[in-house]
């Protein structure tokens, strides 16, 4: 029986539920919304510290680091080690230029020792270096493609830099997150530009040092990120730690000064024994010398003796010469005379001879002729022939006959002979003969004499012959005495030389051997005063200096908690707001449901249901539509919220993804709430309804009287309002609880959408504001040195067609602090007066000129932060250990970044060296930006140019997952005005059903019949965006004081097409519920409506 | 003398799913010019349901409908709605003023609609009610909101006023104050009235009686000397 009817009763329950789904939707919704947004808004915070607890646990992040400024050793740390509860590594960090790839500009990177038991590495890419040649690099600003390549320690880091390097150059092995390195900022350095650009990680055995730069400590607990345990935990422990790291400081410092000490007596002892060692080899010199030059001084005189000797040889050379060629002449005289005598003789021969022969020649002529005239012939023959006859008459008797003939040719021939003598022929021929024989006396005589002369002549030729070998011997002896002078003379000149060069060794051995005894003993000097200086330093070494720093150093860490509270402040008013609002579609939803059922209650009261039974029906039905909603809410809220946060969030901090919480706390806070808007409300609004007897119940309800609103009392507006109109504006003040719900719901709406946009606004302002209007160069030119005068003005010239303005600076990043707070501030020094072409100072009032000497401008965020009023100084860290306090002259408008702007004799007050001007602003009037950039680019002198679009595109990409933010908030926004007019809508029409129906009656066109309920709708809506136009500047304001992020300040601003959209996405969700809701105003049926009494 | 209004065997039948209510059946009349004609019966009869066609709230399954020349039964939704804007005055049981508006206003709903209407202030005049003009209906006794709401129906010169069962939720003298009215108005400005009631004692006022019974015309009488209001008792 129970069973049946209580299975009844929540059949009845689930009827009403299908019959108004409405109704249903509108609370189930408006409560998953108001949970959601409370849910998400409050967990994104836990959500966020939670996954950053997660990660520096499980990287075992240092709670303390330890420094000294002397160092510290290996004993230091097993010092802490065994200490209780402490694991302590130590570690190094050194700040270096490293080249990635030929050619490629140099980038400053931190090089970290690996760390095994403390910090460790969250590996991305590859894996962690094994080898002592290996790193790691920074995942943030390498891609994977690094892995494989090398990082060189570039030439240009000083030698100390250099020398803490084991090797040249590292293998990149793999990259990695650090919890060092928990958000985008990697810090600044003293080297080149002045910031990180990323950061390495080598193992220890890479570098080649001999202490580490800090200690890392890692306590094992189990308190949270931030919490107030965490805090205490450290606080507590802090001292202890600082305490023994004293202790440590000063052991180093003892046992450094004490090597230090040690070390110079080593040095004085290397000194003295160096000095000795000196003057010994100083006297070997010497004498080695002395023997060099006496050598010298008599190769000397040997040579001159040597050369007198030649020259007397040569005098009598000369002599022996003369008389040679006295005896030549003599000779050759002799010679002469004789060749005349003899030529002399032979032409007397010659004569005689001729003579002779002539001589001959005419008796051998007479001769001949008588010969050839043959009278001897005949004369023989005549002879002979007489003697034959002669011999013949002898002997012939001189009787015969021939005899007489004999006797007569006797006589003939005795006349011819006759003859022949009587001509004298013979004569002369004998005389002839006669003659030639006298010739040929002659001739014998001549040749006798020829023979005597040529005997003589062949004599004095012997005479002259053997004088002139007399002569060729002499000859040939002087010959030889020349040639023997020439040799020595030679020799001589030998000598001479070797004697020349040998002097001029002696003077270069004596030379060099001063010039070594000066650079020794200059040396020897400036080892003194090493030694002399070495014991001031030591006596200077300073008392060391420690330093504890927990995690609120590390960038990361103290700016994520900050930027998880992002949404604490907004969390603290929209929720209340969303659930003012879901109390309020509860609260009006369930007095109509309950209103409607009033005779059905009376009914059921009247059959005997209890008040509670009665009220319970109400109460499950505004609670299963709220526990619903809120379970639907709270896990989308926690989930999406956070998720959309982070997206946000993951580009500033090197954590891959959000942890998602979950908060039981929260989750029964959450269906608290939830119930409270729902049951609870319903409960105080329908308390009056179900408390009444039955009999009032039945009955119906008195009508709520109609009421004038005030305008009625201006008639010239009133009597010109159409019916429409006026029972709009009734209706609109005759139900202030729907008035309300719906003005918060839509004005909330309308305002967080303004203020989502405005987020927007202010934050995409910061981009054009800062480039347009304050930075407004195109480049920054970093060059590789310092440029001269001369170098800047040829800058300039060369790049007069494509650089508008240029203007040369000083940049550099410093530390300014106050009190315990440090903050990174870009120092830009200069005297260039086109500084004011391409930076705009301009304060709240006005603009405002550079700097005075002395004195210096500071950026308006640095100045809040600081709380640095004009006139103030500003404190700035000039090195490790002196800072600066430079008067501030005037405050200026800045967005992003903190600036301190000065003059170049600022500077060279303040930090006591020369500006070296290595970077310059400049614009160009050029669209393609970046070509210009790589024209500069290549410039010899260039080192970088940065392209300030570059930084815009990056803010457009943070811009992007704001977009996402503002996306989710007008979307949860959107969905609060939709179930507000929607269930403003809904309630309407169903209680109006009859008013519709009338009107449909009395002829009412359908468009003028929704204008009857719409118009109120559209009222409300257009009441509503006007607040929230008023709200929606508040809660931006509201919401923007809660944005923190450092370097960038915001400026508060709205812009007019923010409003605009705000109200067109409010007035389009108005319109859409419209468009649903007229079908339902459509199916009104006048007749059936009429039908019955309400 | 032609008719006025007239049915022509109009069938009327609602359909719930497979269930099929004959609330008329080849129902057949005709009132004349000027006339006011009751339409009787009990409850259930198809008295409304005639009133609801007639005024063009309701469409017939078959038969004809006209008033005048015009054949109510071939009008389309946007031309029943210019028909009851122009021709047709209503008034109801529970009155249906818009409890949001006074009673002056709730007469201009109808005059701010049309072209020609009477001056709401007028009507209200005539109605009684000069006093009351500035009240909200929930400021008005039952008859004198009856009376907004017969003023509202008359303010706009309705070519025939319809009635359903106008005296219903009224007390005996209120009721007979509100059926004066609408005799007076119907005589003096020639409204054809149609007056649906259950009351069969009010049947002397009126020109016509029509009898209905469970969606059938028992009977049409036309009454020859028809009374005023105060000599009808009932
Ligand atoms: N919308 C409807 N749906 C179904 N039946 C209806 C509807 N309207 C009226 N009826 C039926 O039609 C018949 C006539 O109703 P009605 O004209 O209202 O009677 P009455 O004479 O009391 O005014 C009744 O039986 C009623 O049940
Ligand atoms: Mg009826």
């Amino acid at each position: 029986m129970v069973m049946r009817r209580s299975s009844a009763w929540r059949k009845n329950n689930l009827r009403e539920i299908k019959k108004t789904p409405g109704r249903y939707f509108a609370i189930l919704a408006i409560i998953a919304l108001g949970v959601g947004f409370f849910s998400g808004l409050i967990i994104t915070k836990p959500a966020m510290v939670k996954t950053l607890d997660k990660y520096v646990t499980e990287h075992k992040m240092y709670d303390f680091r330890l420094l000294s400024t002397l160092g510290l050793t290996d004993e230091d740390v097993s010092f802490f080690n065994a200490k209780e509860g402490m694991t302590a590594e130590g570690a190094l960090s050194v700040d270096f230029m490293a080249a990635l790839d030929e050619g490629e500009e140099e980038i400053i990177l931190k090089a970290h020792s690996v760390t095994e038991s403390v910090s460790l590495l969250s590996v991305r890419q590859g894996r962690l270096p094994k080898a002592a040649n290996e790193c790691v690099l920074d995942a943030r600003m390498f891609s994977d493609d690094v892995i494989g390549t090398k990082i060189k320690v570039s030439e240009s880091n000083d030698k100390d830099t250099k020398d803490l390097f084991a090797y040249d150059e590292y293998e990149v092995v793999g990259l990695v997150n650090s919890v060092h390195y928990i958000s985008y900022d990697r810090g600044t350095t003293g080297i080149g530009t002045g910031s990180v650009h990323a950061f390495a990680f080598i193992p220890i055995e890479g570098f080649d040092v001999e202490y580490f730069t800090e200690i890392q400590l890692w306590l094992p607990h189990d308190f949270e990120i931030y919490s107030e345990e965490y805090e205490d935990f450290i606080s507590s422990r802090e001292e202890i730690v600082k305490a023994a790291l004293e202790e440590r400081a000063d052991l180093r410092y003892k046992s450094i000064v004490d090597e230090a000490m040690e070390k110079i007596a080593d040095g004085q002892k290397e000194y003295d024994e160096a000095y000795e060692e000196y003057l010994k080899e100083k006297a070997d010199a010497e004498k080695e010398l002395e023997d060099a030059k006496k050598e010298l001084e008599d190769a000397e005189k040997k040579i001159r003796e040597e050369e007198e000797k030649l020259l007397d040889g040569e005098k009598k050379l000369l002599d022996g010469e003369k008389e040679y060629l006295e005896a030549v002449k003599e000779y050759e005289e002799s010679l002469a005379d004789f060749t005349q005598k003899e030529k002399d003789a032979y032409a007397a021969l010659d004569a005689a001879k001729q003579e002779l022969q002539q001589q001959r020649l005419q008796v051998e002529s007479g001769i001949s002729q008588i010969e050839k005239s043959g009278v001897l012939e005949q004369f023989a023959q005549l002879t002979e022939t007489i003697a034959s006859l002669k011999e013949a008459l002898s002997m012939i008797s001189p009787s015969l006959p021939q005899y007489q003939a004999f006797k007569m040719q006797l006589a003939q021939a005795e006349v011819a002979l006759q003859r022949i003598h009587e001509s004298g022929a013979l004569v002369q021929y004998e005389q002839l003969k006669g003659a030639l024989v006298q010739i040929e006396e002659g001739e014998v005589r001549w040749e006798r004499e020829k023979e005597m002369t040529v005997q003589m002549l062949e004599e004095g030729k012997a005479k002259l012959s053997e004088g002139k070998i007399r002569l060729d011997d002499a000859k040939a002896e002087i010959d030889k005495n020349k040639k023997d002078i020439e040799e020595g003379k030679k020799a001589i000149q030998e000598a001479k030389e070797e004697y020349e060069k040998g002097l001029l060794d002696y003077e270069k051995g004596k030379k060099e051997a001063d010039e070594a005894f000066q650079e020794a003993e200059e040396e020897l000097a400036k080892a003194l005063k090493d030694l002399e200086n070495a014991r001031k330093e030591v006596e200077d070494i300073p008392k060391p200096k420690t330093f504890i720093l927990d995690r609120t150093y590390n960038q990361g860490y103290a700016s994520f908690e900050n930027d998880s509270s992002i949404l604490e402040g907004i969390g603290k008013v929209l929720p209340v707001f969303f659930f003012l609002v879901a109390a309020m579609v509860c609260s009006v939803t369930m007095t109509r449901m309950t209103d409607e059922h009033r005779t059905q209650i009376g009914t059921l009261k009247a059959l005997g249901y209890g008040d509670f039974k009665i009220a319970r029906k109400y109460m499950t039905y505004a609670g299963s539509a709220a526990l619903i909603g809120c379970v639907i809410g709270y896990f989308m809220g926690t989930k999406y919220f956070p998720m959309a946060i982070w997206a946000a969030y993951s580009m500033i901090y090197d954590i891959s993804s959000i942890a998602y919480i979950h908060d039981i706390r929260l989750a029964v806070i959450s269906l608290a709430v939830s119930f409270l808007c729902s049951v609870g409300v319903t409960y105080v609004s329908c308390k009056s309804e179900l408390l009444q007897m039955p009999a009032e119940l039945i009955r119906p309800k008195a009508p709520k009287p109609g009421k004038r609103v005030l305008l009625e009392r201006i008639p010239v507006i009133w009597s010109r309002l159409r019916f429409v109109q006026k029972v709009s504006i009734r209706n609109i003040f005759r139900y202030k609880r729907r008035l309300l719900m719906t003005v918060l719901g839509v004005a909330g709406c309308m305002s967080m959408v303004v203020a989502a946009l405005g987020i927007k606004n202010s934050v995409s302002n910061v981009v054009n504001d800062q480039f347009d209007n304050i930075m407004i160069y195109d480049f920054n030119i970093r060059f590789s040195e310092g440029q001269t005068s001369a170098e800047r003005a040829e800058f300039i010239k060369t790049y007069k067609d494509v650089l508008s303005e240029c203007a040369f600076v000083l940049e550099s990043d410093i530390e300014a602090v106050k009190g315990e707070s440090i903050k990174t501030v870009t120092m830009v020094a200069t005297d260039d007066p086109n500084i004011t072409s391409v930076v705009r100072l301009y304060s709240k009032s006005g603009n405002m000129p550079y700097p005075s000497d002395g004195k210096a401008v500071l950026s308006h965020r640095l100045a809040e932060n600081f709380n640095i009023a004009v006139g103030d100084t500003i404190t700035v860290r000039i090195n490790d250990l002196e800072t600066a306090d430079i008067p501030v002259e005037g405050i200026f408008e800045n967005y992003m970044g903190n600036f301190l702007f000065m003059t170049g004799n600022t500077y060279k007050a303040f930090f006591e060296k020369e500006p070296s001007y290595q970077n310059a602003y400049a614009s160009t009037d050029k669209e393609d930006l970046y070509s210009v950039s790589a024209l500069l680019t290549n410039d010899d002198s260039v080192a970088s140019v940065t392209v300030l679009y570059d930084l815009r595109v990056m803010v457009d990409n943070m811009m992007e997952s704001l977009n996402r933010v503002v996306t989710l908030v007008i979307f949860c926004a959107a969905a609060l005005s939709f179930v507000v007019i929607y269930n403003l809508n809904n309630i309407n029409i169903t209680e109006r059903a009859r008013e519709i129906a009338t009107i449909k009656v009395l002829g009412f066109y359908p468009y003028e019949t929704e204008e009857y309920i719409f118009r109120e709708t559209l009222i409300l809506t257009a009441i509503s965006v006007i607040i929230g136009l008023g709200l929606g500047k508040l809660l931006h304001q509201f919401v923007m004081d809660q944005i923190r992020v450092d370097a960038v300040s915001f400026k508060y601003r709205i812009l007019w097409s923010s409003y605009f959209i705000g109200a067109a996405v409010t007035f389009v969700i108005t319109f859409l519920v419209n468009l649903m809701l007229r079908k339902k105003i459509d199916n009104i049926k006048p007749a059936e409506s009429l039908k019955s009494v309400e | 003398m032609d008719s006025f209004v007239r049915f022509e065997n109009v069938t009327k039948e609602y359909r719930a799913g497979d269930v099929v209510v004959t609330a008329l059946q080849g129902v057949s009349f005709e009132i004349m010019k000027g006339e006011i004609c009751i339409i009787l019966g009990e409850s259930g009869a198809g008295k409304t349901t005639v009133l609801n066609i007639l005024g063009g709230m309701d469409t017939l399954t078959s038969g004809k409908a006209y008033l005048g020349e015009k054949e109510i039964s071939l009008l389309n939704k946007k031309e029943l709605t210019a028909y009851r804007r122009e021709d047709i005055g209503f008034v109801f049981q529970f009155y249906n003023l818009i409890p949001n508006l006074t009673a002056i206003e709730n007469v201009e709903i109808v005059t701010q609609m049309i072209k020609d209407p009477l001056p709401a202030e007028q009507v209200l005049k005539d109605v009684g009610l000069e006093d009351r003009m500035y009240h909200f209906p929930a400021q008005l006794s039952g008859g004198e909101q009856q009376r907004v709401a017969i003023a509202r129906a008359l303010a706009k010169r309705p070519r025939l006023l319809l009635c359903d069962e106008p005296t219903g939720a009224l007390d005996y003298r209120t009721g007979r104050q509100i059926l004066k009215l609408l005799q007076d108005q119907s005589r003096n400005n020639g409204i054809s009235v149609v007056i649906v009631t259950h009351n069969s004692a009010l049947t002397g006022m009126a020109d016509r009686i029509i009898r209905l019974k469970s969606g059938k015309v028992v009977s049409i009488k036309e009454n020859e000397r028809d009374l005023s209001v105060e000599e009808i008792e009932w």
